[in-house]
């Protein structure tokens, strides 16, 4: 605390000082500026006055739109005028005279070209113009009328570069990859920066409609002021803020309700007849004809193979509804907002509300959010500006659901009501089982999070330096989880609570200086910042609990011996700490030729005390060739850039304490001794010492072109990237001889370019009718230059997806190539039919033709990212209908973007023993199957065909009715209203086999045999599916 | 305006970057620097070793794994994949480089080595006392040994690394089996003169007498069968020890025999008056330092299956929803064992080749071969009768004799508790309310057991010197000293023309059944191949000469960059 007290004594010197200064003059100048289209006052405009094409003062303006220079000395004027969302404007030989006050009025045009918008790009914001890296604002008009609990996942698939997963459980955080995976054992996800301080809780408890703005920054030399945590880009996003003109304060609401589907609704339990024959497909030598396997054995009975109580049900057709008992009928997502924005000369305000409730298709998987935002900024002179903004959302994710799995595998002919009376059961017939409805009724569980912003600035125009500026934040951002839940799935229930907190705070100097002389210009920004992180946990966990009554409130009830407190570290305290510079300087000359340097240093506590610094450079050219007077007779051009930037960033990846060798001490390894002895801890050496590592890094080169063609009709920005990145820290595998199985090491290299284009074209723009499409293209290609500093191969012995081959890109998939299936009456080789090869079952090419089935026959079968990804977005406007769709498509080119679906599959066992979802497999009589018979495994039971997860989706369409302002005149109250209908995920086309292509399981998920799962969620019993959703919405301005 | 400037950057210096605000700060982890330092904590560092060696003898590691201690032996077989034969059932096909078993194996024991070299190496520069310093090396060293040893038995020649690393190395080699026998040997010795004799130590601490047992066993490794035989006769003559011939413990009034005597629940431990067990691995209900046992669930069948057709009922096969259980509910009481899934199946060759008359380690008690059948009601002709007895189990149609494989074959009670231990050992969830129609209480389906195991006992002692003096070709004395252990069973006695290996490892059978990891008492002698294909019909089939050794874990050479690990031979 005493460093970010400190931090502040620095900012208040800073303002005395400034209220010392005072000015002197001759002349005045007053003025109004409004916008063209609303006649409204705009306010924070800024207004520079010119002499001899020198700034030499500079204002915005209020609330009112007013603005004023007192002092100004008799003469000719040039003045210019910018604003975010607005064209800039001049005004050319202003005459003001002594003792006269000469007033102007002004009104700004709604910018249409892009190039003029004031963009964010870290610590600080800069018109587009004059950007020099690849910086890109994302458009979220595209789908904003999309259901999403998220902003990011309603920008999946529009911004070039910008790749982010499918959501399928109720409020979690879509995966995000910026450009390409640059990182093996790191984060591939950006860094988040809301309001332009680093923000590490969930993208869910962030209410999209509080947001205003989000800018992502690309490259290493945009992302390179955040330094050590920018190799995977950085998303800004900006919150609201009061617009409201005029003393008046604008009142929103938008509300929508939303009905889900799931996209692939064959993914269902099998049911009680589909069982019996999967009963006879694994008993296949009895169940069969003898004379001709592909035909029934008349005689034969599935339900000897059952339990009597099962047989039973099974001849009476007595059998359970599992999926409709443990689903909910009509899954859907409310939501509802109200926001206030108003301003005033020396106040603007924003305050939201949110309400955020899904009920998900898996019964008790919910999520509620209540949130609230209020935003304030004050300008008590007009050299200081201070304000605030903060938010609490309130996430609840309470109630156990049952996990895919438990629907999946319950059988048909288990059932949990008495047959006789149709009665529910508390016990399975016969026993004293719960049954698994009965467990979900006895459980209790409550998860919520409360998620505290709140952020403060201070921004002070330093007088008698002008252009210079300080402006100090001040961010806190507290999360308060607890998680309380009780089990009772026999006669002793366990329950447990589980409380944490995180307390995130940073505090940034930034100092700035901005200004013109003639043709040179000048933008200069410092940063002294620090951040400290600190978690904080307890968990206890209560067994044995035989009353029930009190549920998880009374853990003590449990039996005092096995009343534990946990050790998980990810519950128990943590603390990590940064300091950091940047500076960052720019220079323009005649506004065409643009160069920005920018250097961070960054300390984190993480790094080893060898490596507690790190250094990133950058630097960057812009051409405004669209300036140039032989351009600008050109008519076509409207505007065009050219960009250039080389710059370094890089990933921590080094986790807190991952340097440091540590024991790890418990009773879960702990031992006793005697009968009665009490428990002791355990410990052991649980990590080696690792004082080499250090954080990863990426330097890139990005070339890029933006325009604006054809009267504006036709713009874009085309992109292109190379990138490399070193210092890769990966787990090498050891020999376990050791006592550890991998060990940190920071050596590889990887190296990634791509393109990106986006394109926006305006084919139709009338009165009444109008036509916007805008495409996105992404491609990248990456490939392992060296993994382990040897320049040699580094293969995992069992993990298909985590060997790595120099030269071929990151993620390639090694494993045994499937070229069919064995059929009944092929030939099958003795040494093959000797390692269990027979009908049924995968054929596998034999790489070295030895005869058998060895590691060795492993091959290079293609890699899991993409070839490409394209978005098409269309907006036809007809009077007062818009309607516009989106389509979204990711394909794998040749053996790329490989998933495997049938990874997941129980094995034989198990298949027999559980229900599950009917899927294609071999039989006698299915001999063309794409997966091998249920009845025995070979080499390897996780072994099935890889395949390409290409698909192409309709993701977004939405029609939406404004209605006419003649209209709502009569009303009076209201000043805007629409309302509107959407689809979410409507088409999706792909040949891929399972839930979804493109949702990627949980990092965690491992097949049973403990190998990763490539992307793409298959043929998973535990997989959750893809919801279309229909929504129905309003919006209200009042 | 420069004085300005330069006020701000006195401000901006008042916080410049002091170093200690970098420092990293483990709120929550320990270091070794600060958590192996005194007594209490080597200790937490030796109890760690010994749950890693519980982990492998609870089946805590992985289940497949262990089972894979005591299957595709001719002791037992795999009843999950029986037909078509998988996983170790079909040995050729999987006992590979890359099979996961071995690779387990290998990890469990080389992680107990990790963790004992630390000790070891420890202890050497830490203020403890010198009493504390020699019992934590003395039982490091041991358990170092005892893990040596047992990756030599299963692998032959292993690599040896006897250092706390502070880097990973890559460059390991294959010392040979005899190198790493004669390590252990080493470590055994200097322990035997740092460690306490078994009556001054608390239960289940590592004392003179196992580490002498252990040792015995690896002189036999060695050849040296004198000396072998000298270190089983110090134990075998330490007045401490001896074999329990009277019935004793919790049960002994209760009907029974002594050889049950030994594995009733709570009946394991030096201080309850067992004197035979050397060292005993330790659990307790509800003891959050402890874990239970899976044996009993995996080796007893799994009765939810058995079903038999009512007398005078259809037997066609439409008729097939008549059957009825043999059991009360289909399920075990607690006067038998506890419930199982048949996961490992015993062969033939244990079940009915092995025993002659009187053998208590056969007795009712201990091996149940009849159960009355009581899952149809009481009115029903069948209801009381004896499934095997009374021809019940012969008269089951053909089509239904697969699943018997795991629903019904003789129970071994040795790892389940008694009728009214349930509570106690396997605690209340495990038990209903409801009493079976011929005594005990009828079991859910709770599968963790917390019954302390032998790692060694007494009786195996007598049967390592007997084996040393099969090697010296003395048959009088081998005899003498299996008929030692035969005499307490009740079992005739043998005479020396009999005595052999392949007798040995019968009464090994006899006496260890499902104590010691068979596997590894067979590729110790070389005689994996030998007696699996004799003794059992479904990895016997497949089972070849190389299969003597286990593989060495594939991802180990593959991971060994700097140097070569040799595989065993005629592994591919």
């Amino acid at each position: 605390m005493n460093f970010f007290l400190k931090l502040f004594a620095a900012a208040s010197l800073i303002l005395l000082h400034n209220g010392l200064i005072a000015q002197t003059g001759r002349g005045k100048v007053v003025g109004i500026v409004n916008s063209n289209q609303e006649q409204q006052p705009l306010n924070a405009v800024t207004v520079a006055v010119l002499k001899n094409s020198k700034v030499i003062a500079s204002t915005v303006s209020d609330s009112t739109g007013k603005f004023a220079f007192e002092n100004l000395e008799a003469g000719s004027y040039d003045f210019t005028f910018s604003h975010i969302g607005f064209k800039a404007q001049a005004l050319t030989g202003t005459i003001v005279r002594q003792g006269e006050t000469t007033s102007l009025l002004i009104k700004l045009l709604e910018s249409t070209t892009e190039m003029e918008d004031v963009i964010v790009v870290g610590y600080g914001t800069r018109k587009r113009q004059d950007v020099t890296g690849s910086v890109t604002r994302a458009n979220l008009q595209l789908q904003k009328q999309s259901p999403n609990s998220n902003v990011i996942s309603s920008l999946r698939g529009t911004v070039a570069g910008l790749t982010i997963g499918q959501t399928t459980r109720a409020g979690t955080d879509p995966t995000i990859i910026v450009r390409g995976r640059n990182s093996i054992s790191g984060t591939t996800s950006p860094l988040i920066v809301v309001d332009g301080l680093i923000y590490r809780g969930t993208l869910t408890s962030i209410n999209p409609s509080d947001i205003a703005s989000i800018d992502l920054l690309k490259d290493a030399s945009a992302a390179a002021v955040y330094g050590s945590q920018a190799s995977n880009g950085v998303v800004l996003i900006t919150t609201k803020t009061g617009t409201a003109g005029g003393d008046k304060i604008n009142v929103d609401y938008s509300g929508s309700y939303s009905i889900q589907k799931m996209t692939n609704k064959q993914m269902r339990p099998a049911s009680g007849s589909q069982f019996l024959q999967k009963i006879g497909d694994w008993y296949l030598s009895e169940s069969r004809d003898p004379n001709d396997p592909a035909k029934m054995n008349p005689a034969w009975d599935p339900t000897t193979k059952l339990s009597a109580v099962e047989a039973a049900n099974a001849k009476r057709g007595y059998q359970a509804n599992w999926w409709g008992l443990m689903t909910n009928p009509t899954p859907r997502i409310q939501s509802h907002y109200v926001g206030l924005n108003g301003r005033t000369k020396m106040l603007r305000f924003y305050l939201g509300y949110g309400y955020f409730d899904q009920t998900n298709l898996i019964k008790n998987d919910d999520y509620r959010r209540n949130s609230i935002r209020l935003n304030v900024d004050v300008k008590p002179a007009n050299w200081l500006s201070l304000g605030a903004q903060t938010s609490l959302s309130i996430n609840d994710y309470s109630g156990v659901s049952p996990t895919f799995s438990d629907i999946m595998f319950l059988k048909p002919y288990t059932v949990p009501y008495d047959t006789l009376t149709g009665k529910q059961l508390q016990f399975y017939p016969t026993t004293t089982t719960p049954t698994a409805l009965e467990i979900l009724r006895r459980s209790r569980d409550l998860e919520t999070n409360l998620n505290f912003i709140g952020n403060f600035y201070a921004s002070v125009d330093i007088p008698g330096v002008k252009g210079l500026n300080y402006r100090v934040n001040f961010g806190n951002n507290y999360i308060y989880y607890r998680r309380f839940n009780f089990n009772a799935p026999t006669v002793e229930a366990t329950a447990y609570k589980t409380y944490m907190t995180d307390y995130f705070q940073t505090l940034d100097n930034i100092l700035t200086y901005k200004r013109e002389f003639g043709r040179h210009g000048v933008d200069v920004t410092l940063l002294y910042g620090g951040e400290i992180n600190k978690h904080d946990g307890s968990s206890t966990t209560a067994n044995g609990i035989t009353n029930w009554a009190l549920g998880y409130d009374r853990l003590d009830v449990g039996d005092p011996a096995r009343l534990t407190v946990s050790n998980d570290l990810s519950v128990l305290p943590w603390k990590e700490q940064a300091l950091y510079q940047m500076a960052r300087a720019s220079y323009s000359f005649d506004r065409k030729y643009i160069l920005t340097g920018t250097l961070r240093r960054d300390g984190f506590s993480g790094f080893s005390e060898k490596n507690k610094w790190a250094l990133f450079p950058s630097i960057a050219f812009a051409w405004r060739a669209g300036e140039e007077d032989f351009l600008k007779s050109v008519k076509s051009i409207n505007d065009l850039k050219l960009r250039l930037s080389y710059g370094a960033s890089g990933n921590r990846t080094v986790g807190r304490y991952q340097t440091l060798s540590q024991m790890t001490v418990g009773l879960s390894n702990g031992y006793l001794y005697g009968s009665s002895g009490g428990a002791q801890l355990g410990s052991f050496l649980s990590q080696l010492p690792n004082p080499d590592l250090k954080w990863e890094t990426t330097t890139s080169f990005n070339a890029g072109i933006d325009f604006s063609l054809l009267d504006n009709r036709l713009f874009g920005a085309l992109d292109i990237y190379f990138s490399n990145t070193k210092n890769l820290l990966n787990s090498r595998a050891t020999p376990s001889i050791t006592g550890f199985n991998s060990f940190l090491i920071n050596i590889g290299k990887i190296q990634n370019r791509g393109q990106e284009l986006n394109i926006t074209g305006v084919p139709v723009k009338n009165k009444d009718f109008s036509w916007e499409i805008g495409v996105n293209f992404f491609r990248n290609r990456n490939k392992v230059l060296d993994i382990e500093g040897t320049g040699k191969n580094l293969i995992n012995a069992t993990d298909p997806i985590l060997s790595y081959f120099i030269g071929q890109p990151y993620g390639v998939v090694y494993d045994y190539k499937i070229t069919g299936i064995y059929q009944m009456g092929d030939k099958i080789p003795a040494t093959l039919a000797a390692q269990g090869f027979k009908a049924g079952q995968y054929k596998i090419e034999d790489v070295n033709g030895d005869g058998i089935i060895t590691t060795a026959d492993k091959q290079i079968l293609g890699k899991l990212d993409p070839s490409y990804s394209v978005g098409i977005s269309n907006n036809i406007k007809y009077k007062n209908f818009e309607f516009k769709f989106f389509i979204n498509t990711i394909q794998g080119g040749k053996n790329g973007y490989l998933g495997a679906p049938g990874i997941m599959l129980q094995n034989p066992d198990n298949i027999r023993n559980n229900n599950g979802f009917v899927f294609d497999y071999w039989t006698p009589n299915n001999t063309a199957a794409k997966y091998r018979s249920i009845a025995a495994y070979t080499i390897n039971e996780n072994l099935g065909p890889y395949m390409q997860r290409n698909f192409v989706r309709l993701q977004d369409v939405t029609l939406t009715y404004t209605f006419p302002r003649s209209l709502l005149k009569q009303l009076k109250v209201v000043k805007g209203l629409n309302v509107y209908v959407n689809a979410q995920n409507l088409v999706t086309l792909t040949k891929w086999d399972g839930w979804d292509p493109e949702s990627n399981p949980p990092a965690s998920q491992r097949s049973s045999t403990g190998l990763r799962i490539p992307g793409g969620l298959g043929l998973d019993q535990n997989g959750y599916p893809v919801m279309k959703n229909y929504s129905l919405g309003i919006n209200v301005t009042f | 305006m420069k004085n300005r400037i330069y006020i701000l950057c006195i401000a901006l210096g008042l916080f410049s970057c002091k170093k200690d605000f970098l420092a990293e700060q483990p709120l929550s982890i320990y270091t070794p620097d600060n958590s192996l330092q005194t007594t209490s904590q080597f200790q937490a560092a030796i109890n760690n070793v010994y749950s890693g060696v519980r982990n492998v003898y609870f089946g805590n590691m992985d289940l497949d794994t262990y089972f894979g201690l005591y299957y595709a032996t001719d002791f037992a077989m795999n009843a999950t994949d029986y037909d078509p034969a998988a996983k170790l059932n079909a040995y050729k096909a999987t006992m590979v480089p890359t099979y996961f078993i071995p690779q387990n194996v290998w990890t469990a024991f080389y992680k107990i080595i990790t963790n004992s070299n630390l000790i070891i190496s420890r202890t050497q520069t830490s203020q403890l006392s010198d009493a504390d310093k020699k019992s934590f090396t003395g039982q490091a060293l041991f358990f170092r040994a005892y893990s040596y040893n047992m990756l030599a038995k299963l692998f032959g020649g292993v690599p040896i690394e006897l250092k706390e690393l502070s880097q990973p190395r890559y460059d390991y080699t294959r010392a040979t089996r005899d190198e790493v026998y004669k390590q252990c040997k080493t470590d055994l010795e200097q322990a035997i003169t740092m460690l306490s004799d078994i009556d001054k130590v608390a239960d289940g601490t590592v004392n003179k007498q196992i580490a002498q047992h252990i040792l015995s066993e690896v002189l036999i490794s060695l050849k040296d069968y004198d000396g072998a035989i000298t270190a089983a006769t110090s134990v075998i003559n330490y007045s401490g020890v001896s074999l329990m011939k009277t019935r004793f413990g919790r049960k002994a009034t209760l009907p029974g025999d002594v050889y049950r005597d030994l594995f009733e629940y709570n009946n394991q431990n030096y201080s309850t008056g067992n004197r035979e067990g050397l060292l005993v691995m330790q659990t307790a209900l509800n003891n959050s330092a402890s874990v239970g046992d899976q044996t009993a669930w995996a080796v007893v069948p799994s009765f939810a299956g058995l079903l038999f057709f009512e007398t005078g009922k259809d037997t066609s096969a439409a008729a097939n929803a008549t059957r009825a259980n043999v059991m009360y509910q289909g399920k075990f009481i607690d006067s038998i064992s506890s419930n199982g899934v048949g996961w490992i199946r015993p062969t033939s060759h244990f079940f009915y080749e092995i025993w002659g008359a009187g053998d208590i380690r056969n007795s009712q008690y201990n091996i149940v071969r009849d159960l009355r059948i009581t899952g149809v009601a009481a009115s029903s002709p069948d209801y009381g009768k004896w499934y095997v007895k009374d021809g019940y189990k012969a008269r089951t149609p053909g089509r239904f004799y697969r699943d018997t494989i795991r629903s019904f074959y003789p129970i071994i009670r040795k790892t389940s508790p008694s009728a009214g231990d349930f509570t106690a050992a396997a605690g209340p969830a495990m038990l209903t309310s409801t009493t079976a129609p011929f005594g005990g209480i009828v079991l859910n389906g709770a599968s963790r057991l917390f019954i302390q195991k032998y790692v060694a006992r007494l009786a195996e002692t007598y049967l390592l010197r007997a084996e040393a003096y099969l090697g010296k070709g003395d048959n009088q004395k081998t005899a003498d000293d299996i008929n030692v252990v035969r005499a307490r069973a009740g079992a005739a006695l043998a005479g020396p023309a009999e005595m052999n290996i392949d007798y040995i490892l019968d009464e090994r059978l006899r006496e260890l059944y499902l104590e010691e990891f068979r596997s590894a008492t067979l590729t110790r002698l070389g005689l994996l191949y030998d007696r699996d294909k004799r003794y059992n019909v479904r990895s016997g089939l497949s089972i070849e000469t190389y299969h003597n050794l286990w593989p060495i874990p594939n991802a180990e050479i593959v991971q060994n960059t700097g140097a070569t690990i040799n595989q065993n031979p005629g592994y591919q």
